[in-house]
């Protein structure tokens, strides 16, 4: 079957959202067009108004239409102590989490060679330059515990190296509180193994 | 999904539009750390821009897994990147003759040779770039202890692989020398 020129446009676009194939594309192309317009118009809309404003944040990369976003320009947070994580939702989860009062540096990815993501596109330029600016003492690398992440979390390390007097962490993992050693995955187990505490 | 761990897969529809349905872990997991990580994403990225996307092949897959292996007990971890190198290109159909030279004649210790890529080697005179035969002996031996025969394997798979990426980036490739360059090791050397 084929569509009207618009129509494959839209769904070509849709194509292009990750995780979206061809079907789903379809679907969804077929459902704003044909069964909600008012979502349809709202949804461009509303993508035309954030394309037009939200830009990244000097500092840490965050999606902001400001020049700072609302935690770079909490003047109440330790500006020594630096978390780097891979998304705008690993900062939210950090938040609800507590107990981290520091600034924090978003990647908006990790290092993903098959898919061509190097390290000039995680903004590691930009974090040198904050970090060489001064003022940070302890970096916190908050990349997820995936190849790519502990790839990321690496190449990070090496690259600050020779930043003077900065303490340089990774956040651990392991077993989930609440959580049952029989059920936990081989890689979670052998992590927590690895990085075990003493306690006597 | 994990990587470095053999998983069975279960796909849905056939040839190029199955679907993965589901899949469960089927064997222990490769460990690699700090700088082997990128090692064994170099591999995974030789496989991805080279092997064709339905193509199978259990050799290839025991080599990759006894690769990784190597790797991550940090056992020679240089010349089993080479000899994966090697290997990968002749399941492809490219391999190389290390025994003969491109005149037909049998490739002997006290010769040199220019690499040329794509056919072979040929006898050169004693130049900066030529690569003696006892070199080529041993990577054809897989004799690693020769000093010297794993810097050029290096240069004779990298070659050899730039030529069938057909213009493709290997980004690990890219990685490794910002890591080398900014590392206080040398870890170019190293791969």
């Amino acid at each position: 079957m084929s569509y009207s020129p618009l129509t494959e446009q839209l769904i070509q676009s849709l194509r292009g959202l990750p995780g979206i194939g061809i079907r789903s594309a379809q679907k969804m192309a077929l459902h704003l067009l044909e069964r909600d317009r008012d979502v349809a118009a709202r949804l461009a809309s509303a993508l035309q108004a954030a394309l037009e404003s939200v830009g990244h944040c000097e500092h840490c990369r965050m999606l902001t239409e400001q020049n700072l976003c609302p935690t770079c320009a909490d003047t109440d947070r330790d500006d020594h102590m630096l978390c780097v994580v891979e998304s705008p939702a690993d900062v939210e989860a950090i938040e609800r989490a507590g107990g981290f009062n520091g600034r924090y540096f978003i990647l908006m990815g990790h290092l993903s060679p098959i898919n061509g993501i190097g390290p000039e596109d995680l903004g590691l330029d930009q974090l040198r330059n904050r970090l060489n600016a001064g003022g940070i003492s302890e970096l916190i690398i908050a990349t997820n515990p995936t190849v790519e992440g502990d790839a990321t979390a690496h190449f990070i390390s090496n690259d600050v190296r020779s930043c003077e007097g900065l303490t340089v962490s990774r956040i651990a993992h392991g077993i989930p509180s609440g959580g049952i050693i029989e059920q936990v995955d081989g890689q979670t187990l052998y992590r927590a193994l690895q990085s075990r505490a003493k306690v006597l | 999904m994990p990587l470095f761990q053999k998983l069975d897969v279960d796909f849905r529809g056939q040839g190029a539009s199955h679907q993965m349905r589901s899949w469960v872990p089927s064997g222990p997991i490769h460990h690699l750390q700090e700088h082997r990580l990128y090692f064994g994403l170099y591999l995974n990225e030789l496989i991805t821009r080279l092997w064709p996307l339905q193509g199978n092949s259990v050799a290839l897959f025991g080599l990759y897994s006894s690769t990784l292996t190597l790797i991550s007990k940090q056992h020679q971890e240089r010349a089993a990147l080479r000899y994966f190198e090697r290997t990968l290109l002749a399941e492809l159909g490219f391999a190389l003759e290390f025994k003969q030279s491109l005149d037909g004649r049998a490739i002997v210790p006290e010769g040199h040779y220019r690499h040329c890529v794509g056919t072979g080697f040929e006898r050169s005179p004693v130049v900066p770039n030529a690569i003696s035969g006892e070199h080529l002996i041993a990577i054809d031996r897989n004799e690693w202890h020769l000093a010297g025969a794993l810097h050029h394997a290096r240069g004779i798979f990298s070659r050899e692989i730039d030529l069938h990426l057909e213009g493709q980036t290997l980004h690990t490739r890219t990685l490794l020398r910002q890591v080398m360059d900014r590392a206080t090791g040398d870890l170019g050397a190293k791969t």
